[in-house]
């Protein structure tokens, strides 16, 4: 990620909230490529509509900002959520839907839903193969199903066939598994 | 409860990755005020799924952020911006249905407007008033100067009396009586005259006022001859003891003549209103 004139995230809130354009293109700058990574992962290939919500996901941000309250989470987070919530919302939209009629898939068998889901997602496309493939298999759908398709603990489930509560459990792990390929 | 058990159940990872119910995500919260351990844990989430957003970066297109800048100025000129909700630190997803798009009539916009009316006379007054307040407190500023100042004055010269005074009833000062010469035969002046400090005061209660461009000057004769012992300034006779310039020890009569104003080099005689031997 870029250095920053921001030391402090304290002073870009101050400034966002103060319209300062500076702040803003260097939101943009600092961290456009994570949101669009997050969009473009919950969309699939569909890339001009994740364009479309990244423009979307900066306007919510500079009218919404006031609404940011630091005590309450980070700015980087807040940010994701915005841009995650746009892109879920969107594929769950009745015109989505009816462009992607594939998304829907109830009737078939679990393992093959996960087979499917994964295949929707071009990883090659978001130069994280590496990430991804160091992740074991169960851990890399789970993180994916509960991330970006906003789906609830009782859906994520039903797809993997697990109990609900090895869901929470096993998500730990997964998170635990990721934090340190990150490291 | 167990904290510990609460952390390594996985329900603060579920409630940071949006698969939670909205129950979990409320409890999250008011055991994060309550925990540090919680706090510490949920921050920890997000720093990872952060850096994972940031380890999955996918470049936007370079055009797209000339886009949404236009895409802003077009609505700043709108009025109304889409309501997010208030950022409730953690991750629920918010089911937003898009039918319900909020639809403004105009009529929503008048007690808006009535508001922003309110204000803007109340600010109106505010400045007023400020600025008021701001000019009084300058003239007062001023009031209290001035009378600082004339309680100087008056201060010094009460002082000024007060030594004048001391030095009035001191034991060798000496009063000489000057009686009018044979044109002005009803007037009387005064000198007050110490001659170890050579201190010489003046009373001319009984002379008229000097007329316009004319002063009265006090002389001290040694020998016959005068030596001008200063003008008195004042108009006002009737009233002020004037200190005049010191004399000659040796002075043996003091004479009051009326001169042209700033006084003259030797005394007009013919002008001489009172004289009087020591």
């Amino acid at each position: 990620m870029p250095k920053t004139d921001f030391e402090y995230d304290d002073d870009l809130v101050e400034a966002l909230k103060a319209k300062d354009r500076n702040a803003y293109n260097y939101l943009y700058d600092n961290y456009s490529a994570a949101l669009f990574g997050v969009i473009s992962r919950v969309l699939g290939n569909q890339t001009e509509i994740a364009e479309d919500i990244l423009q979307d996901v900066f306007v919510k941000i500079w009218h919404n900002i006031e609404t940011y309250n630091s005590q309450k989470g980070r700015l980087y987070t807040w940010m994701l959520n915005i841009a995650r919530n746009a892109a879920i919302d969107t594929i769950r939209s009745a015109t989505f839907k009816q462009s992607k009629v594939n998304t829907t898939i109830d009737h078939i068998n679990n393992q093959n839903t996960i087979h499917k889901l994964s295949d929707n997602i071009p990883v090659e496309d978001f130069g994280i193969k590496q990430i991804s493939n160091l992740l074991e298999d169960k851990y890399r759908i789970l993180i994916d199903l509960c991330y970006f398709k906003g789906y609830t603990q009782e859906e994520v489930a039903q797809k993997l066939d697990i109990p609900v509560g090895t869901v929470k459990t096993r998500l730990r792990k997964a998170l635990l598994n990721l934090k340190e390929i990150l490291k | 409860m167990d904290i510990k058990a609460y952390i390594s159940s996985g329900i603060i990872e579920a409630c940071l990755s949006g698969i939670a119910s909205d129950e979990d995500v409320r409890q999250m919260e008011s055991l994060s005020e309550k925990y540090p351990e919680v706090k510490l844990e949920i921050i920890k989430v997000q720093l990872l799924l952060e850096k994972w957003a940031t380890a999955n970066s996918v470049p936007p297109p370079p055009d797209l952020k000339e886009k949404i800048w236009s895409k802003i100025g077009q609505k700043d000129n709108q009025e109304q911006a889409d309501p997010l909700p208030e950022n409730s630190d953690s991750t629920n997803l918010k089911k937003v249905d898009g039918k319900e798009a909020v639809s403004f009539s105009r009529w929503k916009y008048y007690p808006a407007a009535a508001a922003v009316l309110l204000i803007g006379i109340s600010i109106y007054f505010s400045v007023t008033l400020y600025q008021k307040n701001i000019e009084f407190q300058k003239q007062l500023a001023k009031l209290e100067q001035q009378l600082k100042a004339n309680q100087d004055s008056y201060n010094s010269k009460i002082a000024l009396y007060q030594q004048r005074l001391s030095g009035l009833v001191n034991g060798n000062m000496q009063g000489i009586k000057l009686s009018g010469t044979e044109k002005h035969p009803n007037m009387t002046a005064i000198v007050l005259w110490n001659k170890k400090t050579q201190e010489v005061y003046l009373s001319l209660k009984q002379l008229p006022a000097p007329p316009k461009g004319m002063q009265y000057q006090l002389w001290s004769i040694v020998d016959g001859k005068p030596e001008s012992a200063g003008v008195y300034e004042s108009n006002d006779t009737k009233t002020a003891l004037q200190k005049m310039k010191p004399v000659s020890p040796n002075t043996q009569m003091f004479a009051v003549t009326l001169e042209k104003e700033g006084g003259a080099e030797s005394p007009t005689l013919s002008a001489m209103y009172v004289a009087g031997k020591i």
